[in-house]
């Protein structure tokens, strides 16, 4: 995956959030220590007036990523081509540095399923993802492509290769980055009983664009990943890990629910910032 | 659209623009209130604790408030204090392109630019009135205006003097440098601060002596 055009011009890593309007005041009244933002793409797709005015300032003000959820590039019948339609318009407008979606399935047989839905760790799931998200690309146009690693519910029986081998044959097929969940490969190590540092092992980090860190929550005997709480400690240590082979472009806190103070998810992202900083010293 | 919102936004500068001296004497009020130089007993403002004062403003208030008054006698103290600086104080404004020099019409065209226009607008779309109120008053009564402050302390000081400067003709754009009293928007604009509803409507199109 080639470096996006409107990337930072440095090429310094990056320490940003996941977008959240109700915290926009705090936002800007903290600038410049939030570096960039990653909108979920789910919000805009109508690019109502209100929509272009928010993507208008926040564009001008902001590095930005798109997030999406419904691509479903895992889906065997292929992607709905009216949804990449309305991608490629908001990427048009919105003009973000890469934009992402998840390895998974979303739809099946025309239906939305309104969840991420494992894929099998198969040769024949890598090219139908490859399939897809090459379709996807020439709708969406030109701007740089990521897939993320979903969470997952259970694993999916018949894999041919470990969850870390699965990631990097899928980004090299597609031709394509990677967004890197970290709480996610925490998540799996959680239900799956997978080693997450393995796991981090066997992905290639010169494709990892963007790292999410988030919390989730032990639900009984499971571990949801439900990005509603401070980044465990578990997840800094794979943060770490990733951060010794290469610190990556752009470093996110995503926290989808509960929304802390502002001022906690700052501290999070400085957080990141020192573990880079551990590191450069250490180094020197 | 350029990064119109610097990183460091300045709410005495936000509220010079959306609507002149006035404004950005409340906005400096509140300001000195919020760090403790001043103190706002119902609607009248004391120095609580004398402070090195960083603008020229804080200071004409503090000067004025040195005899405890009313809000509103404060700030026309300090106003006419103020008057051999004013032009200093536009300056930096019209040279970052936010205001136009002064003319002979500009009673009629107002006095801030197509970028000032949409350097409030960002201001307001990054700052709700109902987030950045909690955060940081001054700004929330800088970028929209005295009625974002309905409901804090400063609800019935600066709403009273606010709804004074709208009946003597010092609405919007009255109150620049060399601006005649007469050609505010009390008279032109149409939005003297009393007329602003929700906090959000001041400094609008029809905000700022005409809006240029």
């Amino acid at each position: 995956m080639s470096a996006p055009a409107n990337a930072s011009p440095s090429s310094a890593p990056m320490y940003g959030l996941l977008y959240r309007a109700e915290q926009r005041a705090a936002l800007f009244s903290a600038r410049p220590r939030v570096e960039a933002l990653e909108l979920v793409a789910e919000h805009y797709l109508d690019l109502t007036a209100e929509q272009r005015d928010e993507l208008d300032l926040l564009r001008a003000h902001f590095p930005l990523t798109i997030h999406a959820l419904g691509t479903s590039v895992g889906s065997v019948d292929g992607i709905d081509g009216r949804y990449a339609e309305r991608i490629a318009r908001l990427l048009d407008y919105a003009r973000p540095m890469w934009w992402s979606d998840h390895l998974a399935f979303t739809r099946c047989g025309g239906v939305e399923l309104g969840a991420f839905g494992p894929l099998p760790h198969t040769r024949a799931a890598i090219e139908t993802v490859a399939r897809n998200v090459a379709r996807v690309r020439a709708i969406a146009g030109n701007t740089p492509f990521a897939l993320e690693n979903p969470a997952a519910p259970f694993a999916v029986a018949g894999a041919e290769m470990s969850p870390g081998a699965f990631l990097a044959a899928v980004a090299a097929e597609a031709g394509c980055g990677l967004v890197l969940d970290l709480e996610n490969l925490h998540a799996d190590s959680w239900n799956l009983g997978t080693d997450a540092h393995a796991a981090l092992a066997e992905i290639p980090v010169e494709r990892v664009v963007e790292v999410h860190l988030a919390g989730g929550r032990r639900i009984g005997a499971e571990y949801a990943d439900s990005h509603d709480a401070p980044v465990p400690d578990a997840t800094w240590a794979l943060y770490e890990a990733l951060c010794r082979r290469r610190v990556p472009p752009l470093t996110l806190i995503e926290r989808e629910a509960s929304l802390p103070p502002f001022a906690s998810l700052l501290r999070e992202l400085d957080g990141a910032r020192a573990v880079r900083a551990g590191i450069a010293a250490v180094a020197a | 659209m350029e990064p119109l919102l610097t990183t460091s936004i300045e709410p005495i500068e936000v509220a010079f623009v959306r609507s002149g001296l006035d404004a950005a004497l409340d906005v400096a009020a509140v300001k000195a209130v919020e760090s403790g130089a001043l103190a706002l007993e119902g609607k009248e403002l004391r120095v609580a604790r004398e402070a090195q004062a960083g603008d020229p403003l804080t200071e004409a208030l503090i000067a004025a408030a040195r005899t405890p008054r009313s809000w509103r006698s404060t700030r026309l103290s300090a106003k006419l204090a103020l008057r051999g600086v004013l032009r200093d104080l536009e300056r930096p404004l019209v040279a970052r392109g936010l205001l136009r020099e002064p003319t002979p019409l500009r009673w009629l065209i107002g006095r801030r630019t197509k970028r000032g226009e949409a350097w409030l607008r960002a201001a307001r779309l990054a700052f709700p009135v109902a987030q950045i109120v909690a955060i940081d008053p001054a700004l929330a009564l800088a970028v929209h205006g005295p009625r974002a402050l309905d409901g804090t302390r400063y609800h019935a000081a600066t709403v009273a003097a606010s709804g004074a400067a709208a009946a003597d003709g010092g609405g919007c754009g009255a109150s620049f440098a060399g601006e005649g009293g007469g050609h505010g928007g009390g008279g032109h604009g149409g939005c003297g601060h009393g007329g602003c509803s929700g906090g959000s409507g001041c400094g609008g199109g029809g905000c700022g002596g005409g809006g240029g």
